[in-house]
């Protein structure tokens, strides 16, 4: 396949990760140091990460009719009917989980990359839709922190696009995500999450996620949340993978 | 089941002195009589241990966190809230517990009440029912009551089977929450809370498949109770648990609760290592 095609390819679609695949770091482990630290990033990807896969994993072969969907979809089908009762916890948890995490790697860059440097990596659209609907990058990563603050036990914070072509910030509980719209009352097509479970920032910063939040500002993969905010607009998915 | 009716009088005469400011009609339930005296709303007292105590089953680091970070922030935000809504005054740790999900505050103020003041309260109660490993209260077989004893058998079956199924119940909270062993009529049985809900807060329990009931031992497993010992393995903090239980404090809790009253949450004498 040429380079032309493979780029036009990428376009149709953005990369999925399968359902039953880890997916892999896209950087080394300390990679992201001293803003995350390389023992939590080992033991939340080779461990939390990877146990939503087996359990995910697990329930699907107790839900034959769920095979072969895709994780995204599966996403999408909880808090509907469309799961079976005997598995729809489990779904929920570990598949809201699997999705949340890769997703969630692909947002991460080294500080020091072009990805992670707001004014070089963030496309013109993305910076407009910030400023019209914050004010600033300063503004809004306020208001992502007050979000990100306010979520009481564990959960996420997330930034995307709703269906009026706004970017808006939400925050869910546990492993759900703005795709769950059968049962989170803020759905919308995410292009930023960032985790507040207590492991994604405990061993580093204990109690103190308002440090944590600070950090994270610096490994964020700005290159990423544009091309997932042109997938949005577009009416496509994130990428996962 | 023996009451001993001496004892409790005087924890009646106690609990009936500290809340005098607010006539019966305003308690929600008529057990708060009965129940154990309860730390100060808006206060944190210091721990029964020394922080380094709980080594190696629990680390000082996460005591000390623990305690005076994450409980702290739950005393203080409970201050703040019973400042600002004077209608919270008057009541109990554990009275308030029980207002958690009426209409007695509402909005953002609801939410504190549960969030804070379960917090406030849980984390008074688990810390007060843990002591050093190789303390006598540490040791079931010689710490724990007949009583306690007889309802974990006739519940579970034996001491090991009620530690598998505790164990069970906790490693299946997702997310943070706690789990319980609570009284409930006249016997004990395990269930679980998200976030900082507990059994008292009756008026929400259904909404979390919670038994609501009178809490005789808990866990917390929030990941801040024991990530950085424990990491993701949520199981060897549990298997450490178990061996720094307060079977005497459990015990109490036991015979509080089958009088219908909520256990104590006040401080009580320090716990020192044993000599040998």
């Amino acid at each position: 396949m040429s380079g032309m095609e493979a780029h036009a390819e990428g376009m149709q679609a953005s990369s999925a990760v399968p359902v039953d695949k880890l997916p892999p770091l896209p950087f080394a482990v300390d990679a992201l140091e001293p803003y995350v630290d390389k023992r939590t990033m080992e033991i939340h990807h080779d461990m939390h990460h990877k146990t939503y896969v087996t359990k995910l994993q697990a329930a699907i072969g107790q839900a034959p009719a769920l095979k072969g969907k895709s994780l995204e979809d599966l996403n999408k089908a909880v808090g509907t009917g469309d799961i079976p009762s005997d598995v729809k916890t489990a779904v929920r948890n570990n598949g809201g989980g699997h999705w949340n995490h890769s997703f969630f790697w692909k947002l991460l860059a080294p500080a020091d990359s072009k990805s992670a440097d707001y004014q070089a990596a963030a496309s013109d659209d993305l910076k407009k839709g910030i400023e019209d609907g914050w004010g600033s990058l300063d503004a809004f990563q306020a208001k992502f922190d007050e979000a990100a603050t306010s979520v009481f036990g564990s959960g996420w914070a997330w930034l995307g696009l709703d269906d009026a072509g706004k970017l808006v910030i939400s925050t869910t509980s546990n492993q759900d995500n703005p795709l769950m719209k059968g049962l989170v009352k803020d759905a919308h097509k995410p292009i930023l999450g960032l985790d507040v479970w207590e492991h994604a920032y405990y061993l580093k910063h204990q109690n103190k996620r308002p440090e944590y939040l600070k950090s994270w500002w610096h490994v964020v993969n700005w290159a990423q949340v544009t091309k997932n905010y042109e997938l949005a607009m577009a009416g496509k998915s994130p990428a996962t993978a | 089941m023996m009451i001993k009716t001496a004892s409790l009088a005087v924890f009646v005469l106690f609990s009936c002195g500290s809340a005098a400011s607010r006539s019966f009609v305003h308690r929600s339930l008529l057990h708060s009589q009965q129940d154990g005296p309860q730390a100060e709303v808006g206060v944190l007292d210091p721990l029964p241990y020394f922080t380094t105590a709980l080594e190696p089953y629990i680390d000082n680091a996460t005591t000390t966190i623990h305690h005076d970070k994450h409980f702290n922030t739950y005393v203080v935000n409970l201050r703040y809230l019973v400042g600002n809504n004077s209608q919270l005054s008057g009541f109990t740790l554990a009275e308030l517990q029980e207002q958690v999900g009426t209409d007695l505050v509402n909005g953002t103020a609801a939410t504190t009440l549960k969030n804070s003041g379960g917090g406030a309260w849980n984390h008074a109660f688990f810390f007060k029912h843990l002591a050093p490993a190789d303390t006598p209260e540490s040791q079931f077989e010689t710490a724990a009551t007949d009583d306690l004893k007889s309802a974990i058998g006739a519940a579970f079956g034996n001491f090991s089977n009620f530690q598998k199924q505790f164990t069970t119940a906790a490693a299946g909270v997702f997310g943070s929450g706690f789990a319980w062993l609570v009284a409930t009529d006249n016997n004990v049985t395990i269930t679980t809370t998200p976030n900082q809900n507990n059994p008292l807060q009756t008026a929400i329990a259904a909404t979390t498949n919670t038994t609501a009931g009178i809490p005789i031992l808990s866990v917390d497993v929030w990941e801040h109770a024991y990530y950085l010992k424990h990491q993701s393995n949520r199981a060897g903090w549990l298997t450490n648990f178990f061996a720094v239980i307060n079977w005497v404090q459990v015990s109490e809790n036991y015979q509080y609760a089958a009088a219908g009253g909520v256990p104590a949450t006040a401080p009580g004498p320090m716990l020192t290592l044993s000599t040998t």
